[in-house]
C-alpha cells in the first residue's frame, strides 16, 4: 500500500512543516554500486518519499507529544501547559552558556569604543536587548528545568555593563517583564519562540521613538488603529513556528493572539527615511512579518547582517543579497548608514564578531601589535604539550595548525593588551 | 525464491563481496562432496581442508586488523616505528555464515546428514537471507529437510505466526531498544570524570536491555520472515535475564551460538567427561573464544573470559548458593550480566575498566534529567524482561510465540495487536530520520 500510495498518490497527503531536505535520487553507476554507496542513498530517497510517510510521521510526533510529553522536532522542549520552549534560550536563561564576567567586561568595553567611534563618524549606535520566552514565563518551562539552579547569565552580566558604560541600550526584556502582568494578549505565543505580533506592534512603539531620539530623526509616522484582530485558529507570522514543525495530527492549541492594524504615513516633510543596518537574531523579522516596519520606515538601501553574516534585505521573504562582507570594503558597509544597530535575544550574545568586525575598522593592527602576537605565538609554542592539544583542537575544528595558533595568540593580545 | 531474494539481498548490502562469498561457497560445497565419497584419513583430510578454508576467511577478513594493530602496538612499545597497512574491510554477516558453512561440513563428516545433492540448496541453507546478517545461527542438521521440501510448514497460519513474530521483533528493536540505545550511548560517550555512580548504573542498565531486545528483536525477525516462507529456525532467546545463574543465561542467550560453541567445540575439547581442571579450562577457553568471535577486540576477549569464569565459578560454589536463596538469584545473576555488558559495549577495554571504576567506586549523585519516554521505556523493558519469572507467564509467552494453529478469536486478537505494533513501529521508523529543523540559519 505505501508503495502504490507513493507512486499514485491517491489520498491527498499535506506537506510537513519545518526545514528539512528530501534525499535526491542518486545516480546508478557501475561504481557506486559496487561501492555500496548507491544502496544507502537510493534507500534514502525512497524512504523520504514512501506512501503515508507524513501521516506516519504525524501519528508518532501526536503520540510523543499526547502520551509523553515530548516533541520529537529538533530543538524543542515541551513546558507545562504544551508551551514550547527552544533549548539554547533555556540555557542561556538558567545561565549555561555565560561567557564570565571577565569576557563580558571586555567585549562591552569593545562595544564603548566602537559606539564612540561611530559617533565621532555621525553615525548613532543602539543596542537592543530583544526578550527571552524562558526568562519572560519561567513557570511554564518543562517541570525539571523550573527547579535547576540558576548561575549567572550574560544578560544581566551585559546590561550591567552596558549601564556602566554608557551604552545607548533599549532592553526590551525588562518592558516586557514589566507589561507581563497588564497585558491584553499574549507577547509570546504558547507555540512559538519569538515575539508575538501584538508584542511586536507594543514594542515598536518604543523602539522607533528611540531611535528618533537617538538619531535625531523624525520617521514616517505608524499607528495602531481599528479592531484587534484575535485568534487562536489562524495565528500568523512566527507565531508558530515552534508549533508547525512539530507535525502533529490534531491542531496545536493556540493561546488567542491578537494582532493589531498598522497604519503607517506616507512621509511628511521634515521626515526621512534613514538607512539602518541592523546586525541581529531573528527576532529582527517581527519587524518586517507580522507589519512592515523595517521596509516602510527605513531607505531599501537598508541591511539586516545576521549573527552568521547573511546579509539580507528588508522584506518578508528573507531575500539575501548575496553579499560577502568578508570580500570589499568594510568601511564603505558601514559609513554610508545613518543608524547602526544590535537587536539579539540573550542566547545570541555569545557572538561577538560585529563588534570586533567594527573595532578592527577603527583600530586595525600595526606591525608593533603583529610582532607582539608573533612572541605570543612562540611563548605558546614553547609550553609543554601545548602543540599536541592545538594539533588536537585544528584537527576537530577542521582547521589549519597555523590558523588556529594564529587565533589563539591573537584572542590573548586582545585580551591582554588591547 | 527465496534463494533469489537471499543474493539480492546479500548483493544489496556487499556487492564487492558477492564474488569472493560465492567462490568460498562453490568450493565449500565441491569439497564436502568430495568429503562424502571419501573414506578413513581422506576424508578427514577434506574436512580439515574445508575447516581451514572458512576460518582461514573469518581470521583474514575479521581479525587480520586486530592482529596487525596488536603488532603494531607492541613493536611500537619495544622502540620500533608503527606497522602501517590498508584496513581490511569486514564483509556482511561473515561471522555468522561461516558458522553455518563449518555446521554443515562437520555434520556431514559426522554422518549426522547426507550432504546436499543440489547445489542451490547448499547454497540457499548458507544464504538464506532472514538469518544471514545476525542469526539464529542455523546448524545444518536443523534444517537440511527444509532446504528441500518446505510443505508442512507452508500453511496460512504459519504465515501469520511468522507476520506476528516479525513485527514483535520490529517492535522490540524500534520502540524499546533503540530508545535505550539513544541515552545509553551518550551515558556511554561520557568522560569518566562526569560518570557519577548512579549514572553509570543507569547506563549499563540501559544497555542490557538495549542489547537484549535489539538482539533478540533481529532474531524474532529472522524467525518470523523465515515462517512466512516456510523455514522453522531454531529459538535463539529465552527470557535470559529470568535466568538464576550465569549456566542457564547462556542456556537462555543466544542459544544457537551456546549450542554451536558446545557441538563442535566444547564437546571435541572433551566437554564433560574430563577431569574438572581441564574441564575450567575447557570452558574458559570456549568463551574467551566466542567472547572474540563477537568482536575483534580486547573488550570483547575480556566479556568472553569474564562470562567463562563465572561459569567455572557456578560449578565450583555459586550454583549451590543460587539454590539455596531460590528465585533471589536472579538479581545476582543480572547485576553480572550488567556488568558483562559494559565490556561489551565500551569502545576498548581500558574505557569499560574505567567506567566500571565509576559503577563501583564512583559518586552517588542525582541523575539528570532524561525524558518521560525513555523511564517508560525502560519501565517496559524491565517488565517484559522479567515477567516470564513467573512461569505461568513463561508459559503463554512460549504458547503465543511458538503457536502453529489459530483460532478465529486468537487470529483476531494477535492480528489486532499486530496491525497496531507494525503501525507504530513503521511510524517510528520514518519518523527517526525526519527531524525537521525550526531555522535553517539562526
Amino acid at each position: 500500500m505505501p508503495a502504490l500510495q507513493a507512486k499514485f498518490h491517491w489520498l491527498e497527503e499535506a506537506p510537513l512543516a519545518g526545514a528539512y531536505t528530501m534525499a535526491p535520487h542518486p545516480e546508478l553507476t557501475p561504481n557506486a554500486l559496487v561501492a555500496g554507496e548507491y544502496q544507502p542513498q537510493l534507500e534514502k530517497y525512497l524512504e523520504d518519499r514512501v506512501g503515508f510517510r507524513t501521516w506516519l510521521i504525524r501519528m508518532r510526533d501526536q503520540l510523543s507529544l499526547s502520551l509523553l510529553g515530548v516533541a520529537r522536532s529538533t530543538d524543542l522542549l515541551v513546558g507545562r501547559d504544551n508551551v514550547l520552549f527552544q533549548p539554547l534560550p533555556v540555557n542561556a536563561y538558567l545561565g549555561k552558556n555565560f561567557l564570565g564576567e571577565e569576557e563580558i567586561r571586555y567585549r562591552v568595553r569593545r562595544m564603548r569604543i566602537v559606539q564612540q567611534e561611530l559617533t565621532k563618524r555621525g553615525i548613532p549606535f543602539l543596542f537592543v536587548m530583544a526578550p527571552n520566552k524562558a526568562r519572560y514565563q519561567p513557570e511554564d518551562l518543562p517541570a525539571y528545568l523550573r527547579h535547576v539552579k540558576r548561575g549567572p547569565t550574560n544578560y544581566d552580566i551585559f546590561i550591567r555593563e552596558m549601564q556602566a558604560n554608557k551604552i545607548n541600550l533599549l532592553d526590551l526584556s525588562r518592558l516586557f517583564a514589566l507589561w507581563k502582568d497588564t497585558t491584553r494578549y499574549p507577547l509570546f505565543p504558547r507555540g512559538g519562540t519569538h515575539w508575538s505580533g501584538y508584542g511586536v506592534a507594543l514594542v515598536a512603539d518604543t523602539l522607533f521613538a528611540r531611535v528618533e531620539q537617538v538619531g535625531g530623526f523624525d520617521l514616517v509616522n505608524f499607528r495602531r488603529e481599528g479592531p484587534v484582530k484575535v485568534t487562536s485558529d489562524s495565528v500568523q507570522g512566527t507565531d508558530n513556528d515552534l508549533s508547525g514543525p512539530m507535525n502533529l495530527m490534531f491542531p496545536y492549541q493556540h493561546y488567542k493572539m491578537a494582532y493589531p492594524r498598522v497604519i503607517f504615513d506616507s512621509l511628511q516633510a521634515g521626515q526621512q527615511r534613514p538607512n539602518l543596518l541592523i546586525s541581529g537574531d531573528s527576532f529582527v523579522w517581527g519587524f518586517m512579518h507580522f507589519d512592515p516596519y523595517l521596509q516602510t520606515l527605513f531607505t531599501p538601501e537598508s541591511r539586516f547582517w545576521g549573527v552568521d553574516e547573511t546579509v539580507f534585505i528588508y522584506d518578508t521573504h528573507f531575500t539575501r543579497t548575496g553579499e560577502d562582507l568578508n570580500q570589499g570594503d568594510f568601511r564603505q558597509q558601514i559609513e554610508p548608514r545613518q543608524f547602526i544597530m544590535m537587536l539579539v535575544t540573550e542566547h545570541n550574545l555569545i557572538y561577538g564578531r560585529f563588534i570586533d568586525r567594527l573595532y578592527e575598522l577603527y583600530h586595525p593592527l600595526t606591525e608593533a601589535d603583529n610582532s607582539k602576537i608573533k612572541v605570543i605565538e612562540q611563548q605558546l609554542m614553547s609550553q609543554p604539550g601545548y602543540s599536541d592539544s592545538l594539533w588536537a583542537r585544528a584537527n576537530r575544528e577542521n582547521r589549519g595548525f597555523e590558523e588556529v595558533l594564529q587565533g589563539e595568540a591573537r584572542t590573548i593580545y586582545d585580551h591582554t593588551e588591547r | 525464491m527465496a534463494l533469489t531474494a537471499s543474493l539480492l539481498f546479500y548483493a544489496w548490502g556487499g556487492l564487492n563481496f558477492l564474488a569472493l562469498f560465492l567462490a568460498s561457497v562453490v568450493v565449500n560445497f565441491v569439497l564436502i562432496r568430495y568429503m562424502d565419497r571419501a573414506t578413513n584419513w581422506q576424508k578427514r583430510i577434506y574436512l580439515i581442508m574445508s575447516i581451514v578454508i572458512n576460518v582461514a576467511m573469518l581470521f583474514y577478513f575479521k581479525y587480520a586488523n586486530f592482529f596487525v594493530e596488536n603488532a603494531s602496538a607492541m613493536r611500537g612499545y619495544l622502540g620500533g616505528p608503527p606497522l602501517t597497512w590498508e584496513k581490511v574491510v569486514l564483509p556482511i554477516g561473515i561471522s555468522f555464515f561461516t558458522f553455518e558453512k563449518l555446521t554443515y561440513t562437520i555434520d556431514v563428516y559426522r554422518g549426522v546428514n547426507k550432504p546436499l545433492k543440489s547445489f542451490w540448496d547448499f547454497m540457499l541453507y548458507i544464504m538464506l537471507f532472514p538469518k544471514m546478517i545476525a542469526g539464529p545461527i542455523v546448524r545444518f542438521h536443523e534444517i537440511a529437510d527444509q532446504l528441500t521440501d518446505r510443505t508442512a510448514f507452508d500453511t496460512i497460519d504459519h504465515k501469520l505466526a511468522g507476520l506476528f513474530r516479525f513485527v514483535i521483533g520490529l517492535s522490540k528493536k524500534v520502540l524499546i531498544a533503540n530508545v535505550l540505545g539513544q541515552e545509553a550511548d551518550k551515558i556511554f560517550t561520557l568522560a569518566p570524570t562526569d560518570l557519577s555512580m548512579s549514572l553509570a548504573w543507569l547506563g549499563a542498565v540501559s544497555y542490557t536491555f538495549q542489547i537484549y531486545f535489539d538482539f533478540s528483536g533481529y532474531s524474532d525477525m529472522a524467525i518470523g520472515i523465515g515462517r512466512m516462507i516456510g523455514f522453522q529456525f531454531p529459538e535463539n532467546f529465552n527470557n535470559p535475564y529470568i535466568s538464576r545463574s550465569i549456566t542457564e543465561f547462556w542456556q537462555r542467550w543466544h542459544i544457537t551460538l551456546g549450542r554451536w560453541m558446545r557441538d563442535y567445540l566444547y564437546i571435541p575439547l572433551g566437554g564433560n567427561r574430563v577431569k574438572p581442571a581441564r574441564l575450567y579450562v575447557n570452558l574458559w577457553t570456549v568463551f574467551i573464544l566466542s567472547g572474540f568471535w563477537h568482536g575483534a577486540a580486547w573488550n570483547f576477549i575480556a566479556w568472553g573470559a569474564f562470562h567463562g569464569l563465572f561459569l567455572v565459578l557456578d560449578r565450583l560454589f555459586l550454583l549451590r548458593i543460587y539454590k539455596k536463596i531460590g528465585v533471589l538469584s536472579i538479581l545476582p545473576t543480572f547485576a553480572i550480566t550488567v556488568v558483562g555488558w559494559v565490556l561489551f559495549r565500551a569502545e576498548s577495554l581500558s574505557a569499560a575498566l574505567a567506567y566500571m571504576k565509576q559503577m563501583f567506586a564512583g559518586s552517588w549523585s542525582e541523575l539528570p534529567y532524561f525524558t518521560i519516554e525513555f523511564w517508560a521505556t525502560l519501565a517496559l523493558a524491565t517488565v517484559f524482561s522479567f515477567m516470564a519469572a513467573l512461569p505461568r507467564i513463561e508459559r503463554w509467552e512460549i504458547g503465543t510465540l511458538t503457536a502453529e494453529r489459530f483460532a478465529l478469536s486468537r487470529t483476531l486478537a494477535q492480528g489486532f495487536v499486530t496491525a497496531i505494533l507494525l503501525i507504530l513501529s513503521v511510524s517510528y521508523v520514518i519518523g527517526s530520520t525526519f527531524n525537521p529543523f525550526i531555522y535553517f540559519r539562526f
